[in-house]
């Protein structure tokens, strides 16, 4: 796999996931975090799009998180066998990532507090109605069967940041339960998720 | 309504790779609360492919788009059109959103500026993205030159102050380029006038 450079804040945010892909994998890939010495405000003007996250490869950038995440999910072998299984794993994480994600940024970033309720009412409305639709289509220990891919990865990161920021349980969705039990219990998420340069938020 | 403006990016993509499609259409005759509980999200468009049916609209764009060779023809010319497609309709449509949603006169009015100046800003950071002659990707015509003409011409044209392309005249040979393709233009003839 080629060399990768991935710029972000020193945060998990729009950057986690693509880092938890690598990790999941053991591919090493230099994660690069904006300090104090190498700001944001330094690296804006070489982004396509003036955001981040970005990946560099071969000196070239790239930008938009999802895009990112599922390159290197396709790299990895995380995207499933066949394009329709690619399209299955794309519309469960666009279940999550264009249907919930912007509302759960809204909660923390939105302009007034007018906003923030509404977007935790719609994150909420939004994530119950989903979840049923999810549980059905996991086809095993996994979405797809018995392979990992980016839908569980980004199933995951919900779970653990999403689905708790909005106190929503998944005891009544016992195949999505177990599709986060298995990826905390699986060692090279531990390995990631204890090593102390881990973003902790 | 205007999403489905949207949705004549899966049509254009599939007119653009000639390929016949069942183009159902929910109105009068076929009510859409009839298959509404089978489809995937429960909410339009899906896809049903075999049997199985899928839903999100951008998914079934990529999917449609590969199958077709519209996706680029490198993993790498896949994030890059993976790229411009979520800058337009993530980062530019979320302005959109904020300001069809917005209910008071004076904030619509403010947002509206909003809307321009953005768009305006994201078409500049767009211009210097594009690898090809008048297409977005250095291999060719690809779903990122559909989803950039679509947006242009059908989401944004009629409801904002049009927008001088001069700044950005590769943008412009884009947008061309996929108007004058005949197929788009046969397709944009026969289509059903449903009011979007």
């Amino acid at each position: 796999m080629t060399d990768c450079k991935l710029y972000y804040f020193n945060t998990k945010g729009r950057a986690e996931l693509i880092r938890l892909l690598y990790a999941y994998k053991n591919v090493k890939f230099e994660d690069i975090k904006f300090d104090d010495k190498n700001t944001f405000e330094d690296f804006k003007p070489k982004t396509p799009f003036g955001s981040v996250p970005v990946l560099e490869v071969n000196g070239v950038f790239y930008a938009q998180s999802m895009a990112i995440a599922r390159y290197v999910a396709r790299e990895l072998g995380l995207m499933g066998c066949s394009s329709l299984q690619a399209l299955k794993v794309d519309m469960i994480v666009d279940a999550i990532s264009v249907d919930i994600f912007p509302h759960l940024m809204n909660i923390v970033w939105g302009a007034t507090d007018e906003i923030k309720n509404a977007a935790r009412t719609k994150a909420t409305e939004t994530t119950k109605k989903t979840l049923p639709v999810l549980e059905k289509m996991v086809a095993g220990d996994y979405f797809l069967g018995s392979e990992v891919t980016l839908a569980d990865m980004i199933f995951f990161r919900f779970a653990n940041e999403g689905l708790v920021a909005l106190g929503i349980s998944l005891d009544h969705y016992p195949k999505l339960s177990k599709i986060v039990k298995s990826l905390k219990e699986n060692a090279n998420i531990k390995k990631y998720l204890t090593c102390p340069t881990t973003p902790k938020k | 309504m205007y999403f489905s403006r949207f949705n004549n990016l899966l049509r254009y993509i599939f007119a653009l790779a000639q390929q016949d499609f069942e183009d159902i259409r929910f109105g009068d005759e076929l009510k859409w609360e009839d298959y509404k509980p089978s489809a995937p999200f429960g909410r339009m468009p899906f896809l049903e492919v075999d049997g199985e049916r899928f839903g999100q609209n951008g998914s079934i764009a990529r999917y449609l788009a590969n199958a077709f060779d519209l996706a680029g023809a490198t993993d790498l010319e896949k994030l890059k059109a993976d790229g411009v497609v979520d800058c337009i309709q993530k980062d530019i449509f979320n302005k959109f959103l904020s300001y069809f949603f917005e209910k008071v006169d004076e904030k619509k009015a403010i947002i509206r500026k909003e809307v321009i100046e953005t768009t305006l800003e994201f078409y500049k950071k767009i211009e210097e993205q594009i690898s090809g002659e008048n297409t977005f990707l250095k291999s060719g015509l690809s779903w990122a030159d559909v989803v950039i003409y679509n947006f242009h011409t059908d989401i944004y044209a009629d409801r904002f102050d049009a927008i001088d392309l001069t700044p950005t005249p590769k943008l412009e040979l884009i947008i061309k380029n996929v108007a004058q393709n005949e197929h788009i233009q046969n397709w944009i003839a026969k289509r059903p006038s449903t009011s979007n």
